[in-house]
């Protein structure tokens, strides 16, 4: 079983690598202050709250992060504020600058290096990278609660949602063009909000209580990966050309 | 090309006009077409240097590319879908010579990245560059 351990109560891990050589993983969630959700980070033993300069009443959430240019590179989603009540998608440059910069309008979505993912609650996900902006509509999916990525295989996303169907929550394991599976853990619940381990290991957010924000984070026992159809799950598209990044030198 | 006394002689060189100036080129820059230069495999996580680090001094030469080209440093992918991160681009000069490349890359991340050194060519009956990547798929949103 990992180390790592996660507070109570919390949701939406992720698990960066850490600086080289040594990779050593670097936990993030969304920990409960004051009734709302704060992004926090593991910090010599003891969870922290990351200083986003935000208000106080924002609420933070999906936090995904990468070690680049000698230091961290978090992305977050938030808002629900009184002073603006529109969620977007956020960068943070250090885990203490108190300077969160708004890149777009979200509920859903990170950035890893030049690509950045968002969407909104229902509707197309895009997928915008230096050469090309991807869209992905998940047809049994109602609504998306949380984009994500595998942080060793950056390709494959992890998409959290509620099903049209049944109404439950489900995650896919989702990688653009290639394949998506639906991925259950343990006694074949739903991997909601997952995030991967160094070695593989799977953490997800497993409902504790009566209340579906009841959760904590658990490692699962075990998992597995169930491959769908991926023309029937997913409408995959891309911005017409004249729209997309293009490759203008200027761009780079 | 050879020099008689007041007459030069060109073989094998095309003569241009650029920004106002005389060129003159091994290959004609009309026969361009997007490209792979080079390409790589490099893993952060190695304890080997070669296995982390790409040493991109044997491409600085002249005669790399296709005169008046643009190349690009750029993480494509295993299945190259060419999504991935540049590190790097510019021109490439009258010589053939990649303008502006490092002596070196080398990855700081635990996961493999498929590397490549592209050559891209100016398509003015499109207005835009024209990169070796796959053909976009898929239905098309507007």
């Amino acid at each position: 079983m990992s180390e790592i351990s996660f507070p109570t109560p919390s949701h939406m891990p992720f698990i960066a690598s850490g600086a080289p050589p040594d990779f050593l993983p670097q936990p993030f969630c969304c920990v409960r202050v004051n009734d709302t959700w704060k992004i926090a980070a593991e910090r010599n033993g003891v969870w922290q709250r990351l200083n986003t300069g935000l208000p106080e009443d924002a609420t933070e959430c999906a936090p995904t992060a990468e070690w680049a240019d000698n230091g961290w590179i978090v992305s977050f989603i938030a808002g629900g504020s009184e002073s603006n009540r529109a969620f977007y998608l956020y960068r943070l440059y250090g885990l203490d600058s108190g300077e969160a910069i708004r890149l777009c309008g979200a509920d859903v979505g990170f950035t890893w290096k030049q690509t950045i993912v968002h969407g909104g609650r229902r509707g197309t996900m895009n997928i915008q990278s230096p050469s090309r902006i991807r869209t992905a509509k998940f047809v049994s999916l109602e609504y998306l609660y949380r984009a994500s990525y595998h942080p060793r295989r950056p390709r494959e996303l992890l998409i959290s949602g509620k099903l049209r169907n049944t109404g439950e929550v489900a995650t896919f394991l989702y990688h653009p063009g290639k394949s998506i599976h639906i991925l259950t853990a343990d006694d074949g619940q739903a991997a909601y909000k997952a995030a991967f381990g160094r070695g593989d290991e799977l953490f997800y957010a497993r409902q504790t209580g009566e209340s579906f924000e009841d959760r904590q984070i658990v490692q699962a026992g075990s998992y597995r990966t169930v491959e769908l159809n991926l023309k029937e799950e997913v409408r995959e598209g891309f911005v017409a050309p004249e729209f997309a990044p293009g490759d203008d030198p200027a761009f780079e | 090309m050879t020099v008689d006394g007041k007459k030069v002689w060109l073989q094998g060189t095309t003569v241009m006009m650029r920004n106002g100036k005389i060129v003159f080129t091994k290959r004609c820059p009309c026969d361009c077409e997007p490209r792979v230069l080079h390409s790589t495999t490099v893993d952060g996580s190695s304890d080997d240097r070669d296995e982390r680090c790409w040493d991109l001094k044997p491409y600085q030469g002249s005669d790399e590319g296709t005169p008046f080209a643009r190349w690009r440093l750029m993480e494509v992918g295993e299945d190259r879908d060419c999504s991935g991160t540049h590190y790097g681009s510019g021109e490439i000069d009258e010589c053939g010579k990649l303008v502006g490349l490092d002596d070196e890359f080398c990855s700081g991340y635990d996961y493999k990245g498929y590397m490549e050194i592209q050559q891209g060519c100016y398509r003015p009956d499109l207005g835009k560059w024209e990169w070796p990547c796959p053909e976009d798929s898929g239905e098309r949103y507007t």
